[in-house]
Order: structure tokens, then C-alpha cells, then sequence
């Protein structure tokens, strides 16, 4: 048998290359690609250049007094900007689930705005990539392609012909469309090789690793378009001529390439419904502000206790005991607060962490209800760009907190009072220089297979679901129904 | 001698229709017969039975020594079913496509001498033989396939109305190229709408009426009504 569909696939194919018209579509695709490939670059190029931008503003300003941890201005905050990311040539660009900055406090781990820069507000590179070209265009010619091996040899009467010598319909179909198989992997190929080929024309240092990304989405790919030949192939067979096949194959294409994939997100949504990153930044700002003020409140009735009598002191060069009193009270009312106000960001963000997260495993799993979610999925996975990018960088972030902590905050220098113009001011460590914090390390941009492996599973799985569906429409065939 | 075909009080269900009730006929090897009917009379059902493509409901049915409901294998290695002869691959030529199909069957390969013989011998010409299918008429194809049964040596040649789309000069050229088979001992079977076709090129006409046969005599009443 394995030589028989061998023997089918082969004159299929050498068909199809035969036909002036599979030509003009692979020209027509590769042109696509050309533009996919210098759309995205040119979105890439503007992320990197907006990251710089935002990292030479912050070397600029070293350290940021920016989040009100334990009083206006009192507690400095450190601000790492998110590199750009690389993955955004087959699957779409920056995950805006993950904060474009971090600020690193005393009072624990803070993500900075989520929404993406400006450069990755571009639209078109989430049209334009190549996963949207193959998920949409590629997925249609692969349907077309199945219903059309398939239709014209059931309704010109050649399964009927096959099957009276004695072939099984079932073999027939199959060899046809492994031949169909087979050129559209071909395709993807020759694809993937005019991405790469773009991609190294750009002459960018990190050609290779994105050539890397590229070709490691030819299995996800393969895998959906002989979906779609597949289901093209079984719609051929369970339709009553090849005009309603093509009606039919068209609704399936629209369900599995466009409607289906954001079926789940919405689904999702509804059934865990998960307050937006700004929301919920802007509720935890409010928060802190409140909780904040009511801490000034306290401190500064303190202060005007110890003070009360003085003249004004710029700043107190030889502090007496009132002062050091005053001290030994805030430094108490100091570490309360902290801890405090690290518990609460943690138990804010937890809680939003984990609505985020019971979300993202209801997506995941309604993502394998269509074919076209899971390879959605799949190639984010592999180009570097999916969850796990994201769960990366936060654990990343986390251990720098960690890291900055126990190196700046919980070893800190002895207090110092200083007051002009402001109620109090408070230095809590010497002052800090980009230079002292530990670098990040650099984070691995490469194709995630562990979490491919579910959409690539689920697609095979739907690759054996068709071919049963196909089996059944050829028995059904043979036996005159 | 054992018949090609024994059909006795046939009678064929689709779903809830009765397609063939109480069918009976019989087709002798060498020998030529024809079913003459209407459109949806039953006569493709009736030639698809004989390949085992659908379960008899009541009779008792022999075909080439056979029965197709126990054994379709061994009935469809026996025979040549031409329902649309245009079937062959575009890319490939006309004798590559009869080494294609008698690859795809199992069916022992001749050389390319053999195979030529067997082409010219239904009157396929030469220049045809290493040319794209695209160029067969519709009885060149017809007679491409005869060869095919020729190769495959059937004993039975069923046709499913060969005359469709053929002239008046190709509808005589196919009697004559069905009466050269059939002098080898391979027994035909067709349908065909043609009245005058089918009994002047067979020896045998059957007219099915409804999912009937009528007697033969019938065919003339109906003619002269």
C-alpha cells in the first residue's frame, strides 16, 4: 500500500507542477513573505531603537523617584526597560500581557505600562507576519487544494474508476493527498527559505537566530496546512457536488483560519473575566497614594513632636536626642511600612497574576478547539513570542528584585533627616549608580518546544481526525451511498 | 460453460428506495448485452451491484464465477467497469497512464511492446500513444480502456452508458471495436439510452423500466407504441 499512495502522491505532484497557476500562487505568496519579512524587520528595528531610547533615559536619570512607597519622594525606584523582542517576524510582535518596563523598589516589584511602545502599535506588523499570512492565505490554498485533488477525482468519476479495479477509494484519496501534502511542505519550504534569504539580505547581526525561529515553524506549519488539505479533501467527499464542497470548505476556512482563533480569547474573557493591566494599575496607584498619605500623616505629627520648639535646622548637623528619638521611632514606623507596603504589592499583583493566569490556562485549552488557534499557539511557542516569554521575563524581574533587595534595601545605611521646602526626606541607601546593580541576564530568545508541544498534539490530533473523517467519506462512497 | 453474469430475482435498497426489484439476466462469456433505459431507471445501480458497490436486498447473483456481495475482490479482478473513460491523468501520457493504472490495481506490467500491441489493437493511434491524454476523443478513451481490460485479461467489460457524448460514426466504430472483445471471449454488458445502438451492437437487450426488467419482446411493443 505505502507504494501505491507513494505512486499516487508522486503524478499528483507531478501535476500540480505542471500547472501555470501553482506558480503565479507560490509569486504571489513569496511576495507576501518579502513584504512580511521587511514589515516586520522595520517593526523590530523601531522596537529596538524605542528600547534604547527608553534604557539611555534611564541610565540618564540612574534611579527614578517615581512610586510613593513610604512617602512622596522618599523611596527611589530603579526602572529596567523590557528588551525588544525577536519573534515578531513569524508571530505577532510584543506581548502586551508583560509590562515594557519594570521599576524594582523597596516595597517589592512594580511593572511599569503595559501597553506596548509606539513602534509596536504598528499595526500592520501583526496583519503582515507571516503566521497571519500562513494561518489565513496559505490555509485557504491548502483547503482549495484538498477539495480540488479530491472533488475532481470523486465527481470526473476516478475514485469510481480506481475503485471498479479493485483500488480501495480510501488509498486513492490518501495518495492524492499526500501528494498534496507533500507540495505544500515543499511550498512552506521554499517559503521559509525566501523569509530566511530576506531576513539575511537585512544583513542584521542576529540573522541566524531569527532564520533559526523561522525554520523551527515549519513543523506547526506543515502540520496545519495538511489540516486544512485534509478537511478540504473530507468536504470534497461529503459534499454532493464540488460547487457545494467549495461553498462548504470556504465556511471551514473562515471557521478554523479567522473566526475560531478568537473564539477562545473571547470565550475566555467572558468565563474569567480579568481586569485590564492599565485598570488595574491605576486601582493600585489610588491604593498606594491612600495608604501613603495616611503613613505622612503619622510621620509628620511625629515629627512636629520631636521638633516642637526648634527653630529650623538645614539639616541638623549634630542631631540631639529628641532627634535621635524621632529616629528610632521612623526607622520602627520605617520597616512597618515597607513590609507593609511590600505585602501589598504582592498580594495586589498576586491576585491579579492569578486571575491573568486562570484566564491564560481556560485559553490555552479552548485554543485547541480550532486548528487555527493551535497553530497560533504553536508558532508563538516557537518563534519565542508566546506565554512562555512572558513567564520568563517575570521570573526574571522577580529574582533581580530579589537580588536588589538583599543588595540595596534590606542592608541599608543608618537614616539621615534632612528637611528645606519638603516635610521630610529620608535617604535610605547611598546613592545608587547603574553601575552597582546586577545585570540582568540576558534572556534566551529561542523556540520554546515544551510549550509547542500541546497546539503541535492537538494539531496532530486533528490530522487523524480528518483522515478518519476521510476514511469514512471514502466507505461511504464505495458502498454506493 | 459458467455464465459471466447470472442474475436471478435481484432486488437492490438504497436507504428506503427500491432502485431494482425482481431483476433477472444472464450474459454469456463472448457474448455482448445491453440494458436500455431511462435516466434513473436503475441501470448504473444495476452494473455498480455487480461490482459489490451496493448490498443486494433479495436474489441470488453470480458474476464471473462470483458472488460480489462475499467476494468484490475477486469479481473486480475479473472485470473492466468504464463508467466516465475520461479519467486518466492530464500530466501523464496515454501509455503512462495505462502502466499507472494496472501499477496502482497490482496487475503484471508488460513491456512497452505489449502494451503498444495492445493499444493498436483497439485502434489507438500511434501518435496518441505517447501523447497527453488531454488529446483522446471520447471513444479513443473508450477504447484505451478496452485495452486496459485487455491487459488486465477481464472476463467481463461493463460499460455505463458509452454512447453519452459519442457521434453517430464513433457509436458505430464503438460497436465494431465491442464485437472484437467480445470474440476473445470477454463477455460486455452495457447501458445505454440508445435503442437502436443497443440492438444492433448486442446480442442480447434488456429493457429497465423503474427498477424492472421487461421481457425482451417488450422492447418492440414499447417501440412500436
Amino acid at each position: 500500500m505505502f507504494t501505491t499512495l507513494c505512486r499516487l502522491a508522486r503524478v499528483e505532484i507531478l501535476g500540480w507542477t505542471r500547472r501555470r497557476s501553482l506558480l503565479i500562487v507560490f509569486i504571489g505568496l513569496a511576495a507576501l513573505v518579502l513584504i512580511s519579512i521587511a514589515v516586520g524587520l522595520q517593526d523590530l528595528a523601531s522596537r529596538e531603537q524605542d528600547y534604547h531610547a527608553q534604557l539611555a533615559s534611564i541610565v540618564k536619570e540612574q534611579v527614578k523617584p517615581r512610586l510613593p512607597m513610604t512617602g512622596a519622594g522618599v523611596e527611589r525606584v530603579l526602572r529596567v526597560a523590557r528588551p525588544a523582542e525577536l519573534g515578531s517576524l513569524v508571530a505577532r510582535g510584543e506581548d502586551t500581557r508583560l509590562a515594557s518596563y519594570f521599576d524594582f523598589g523597596p516595597g517589592g516589584l512594580q511593572w511599569g505600562q503595559a501597553a506596548g511602545s509606539d513602534a509596536s502599535q504598528m499595526q500592520a506588523a501583526s496583519v503582515f507576519d507571516l503566521e497571519s499570512i500562513i494561518r489565513v492565505i496559505g490555509g485557504l490554498i491548502a483547503l482549495l487544494l484538498g477539495i480540488d485533488v479530491v472533488g475532481a477525482s470523486r465527481f470526473r468519476g476516478q475514485l469510481l474508476a480506481w475503485q471498479s479495479l479493485g483500488l480501495d477509494p480510501a488509498v486513492g484519496v490518501a495518495g492524492k493527498l499526500l501528494g498534496c501534502a507533500g507540495l505544500l511542505v515543499s511550498g512552506c519550504v521554499l517559503l521559509l527559505g525566501t523569509a530566511a534569504l530576506a531576513t539575511g539580505l537585512q544583513l542584521r547581526d542576529d540573522a541566524p537566530g531569527i532564520a533559526a525561529l523561522l525554520t523551527s515553524n515549519l513543523v506547526p506549519i506543515a502540520l496545519y496546512l495538511c489540516v486544512l488539505a485534509g478537511v478540504g479533501g473530507a468536504v470534497a467527499l461529503w459534499s454532493r457536488s464540488l460547487a457545494t464542497a467549495s461553498i462548504a470548505g470556504v465556511a471551514v476556512w473562515l471557521t478554523i483560519a479567522i473566526i475560531g482563533p478568537q473564539l477562545g480569547g473571547i470565550a475566555g474573557r467572558l468565563l474569567v473575566p480579568v481586569t485590564s493591566r492599565a485598570e488595574f494599575e491605576r486601582a493600585r496607584d489610588q491604593r498606594y497614594a491612600e495608604d501613603n498619605r495616611a503613613v505622612e500623616d503619622a510621620l509628620g505629627e511625629q515629627l512636629v513632636e520631636a521638633l516642637a520648639g526648634r527653630p529650623e535646622q538645614v539639616p541638623p548637623v549634630e542631631p540631639d536626642a529628641a532627634i535621635k528619638q524621632y529616629e528610632t521611632r521612623l526607622e520602627s514606623v520605617w520597616s512597618a511600612r515597607t513590609q507593609a507596603s511590600r505585602e501589598l504589592a504582592r498580594s495586589t499583583e498576586r491576585e491579579w497574576a492569578d486571575a491573568q493566569n486562570r484566564q491564560t490556562q481556560l485559553n490555552r485549552w479552548l485554543q485547541l478547539l480550532t486548528p487555527g488557534a493551535c497553530f497560533d499557539a504553536a508558532t508563538a511557542a516557537l518563534s519565542g513570542t508566546g506565554g512562555g516569554l512572558s513567564q520568563a521575563w517575570l521570573e526574571l524581574a522577580e529574582s533581580q528584585q530579589r537580588q536588589l533587595t538583599a543588595a540595596l534595601f534590606d542592608n541599608r545605611s543608618q537614616p539621615t533627616v534632612r528637611f528645606k521646602g519638603e516635610m521630610f526626606a529620608f535617604r535610605r541607601h547611598a546613592t545608587l549608580r547603574w553601575s552597582d546593580l546586577p545585570a540582568p541576564p540576558p534572556l534566551e530568545l529561542r523556540s520554546r518546544w515544551r510549550e509547542a508541544r500541546e497546539p503541535l498534539l492537538a494539531l496532530v490530533a486533528y490530522l487523524v481526525l480528518v483522515s478518519l473523517a476521510i476514511r469514512a467519506g471514502a466507505r461511504r462512497l464505495s458502498s454506493g451511498i | 460453460m459458467t455464465e459471466a453474469i447470472r442474475v436471478e430475482r435481484l432486488g437492490v435498497r438504497v436507504g428506503r428506495k427500491t432502485i431494482l426489484e425482481d431483476v433477472s439476466l444472464t450474459v454469456m462469456p463472448g457474448r455482448t448485452a445491453a440494458i436500455v433505459g431511462g435516466a434513473g431507471a436503475g441501470k448504473s445501480v444495476f452494473l455498480r451491484t455487480l461490482l459489490g458497490h451496493f448490498t443486494r436486498s433479495s436474489g441470488e447473483l453470480r458474476v464471473v464465477g462470483f458472488d460480489p456481495g462475499v467476494n468484490p475482490r475477486d469479481v473486480t479482478r475479473h472485470t473492466t467497469f468504464v463508467a466516465n473513460p475520461d479519467v486518466f491523468e492530464p500530466q501523464l501520457t496515454t501509455l503512462q497512464n495505462v502502466v499507472h493504472l494496472l501499477t496502482l490495481v497490482g496487475a503484471p506490467v508488460p513491456d512497452r511492446e505489449q502494451l503498444v500491441r495492445a493499444l493498436r489493437d483497439v485502434d489507438v493511434p500511434d501518435r496518441l500513444i505517447d501523447a497527453r491524454t488531454a488529446e483522446l476523443s471520447g471513444l479513443e478513451a473508450l477504447a484505451v480502456w478496452l485495452s486496459i481490460a485487455s491487459l488486465r485479461t477481464s472476463s467481463l467489460v461493463l460499460l455505463d452508458e458509452p454512447t453519452e457524448f459519442l457521434g453517430p460514426a464513433d457509436t458505430m466504430r464503438l460497436a465494431s471495436l465491442l464485437h472484437e472483445v467480445s470474440t476473445r471471449g470477454t463477455a460486455v454488458l452495457l447501458t445505454t439510452r440508445d435503442k437502436r445502438f443497443a440492438e444492433d451492437s448486442t446480442s442480447s437487450t434488456y429493457l429497465l423500466e423503474s427498477g424492472h426488467i421487461l421481457p425482451a419482446h417488450s422492447l418492440s411493443t414499447v417501440a412500436s407504441r
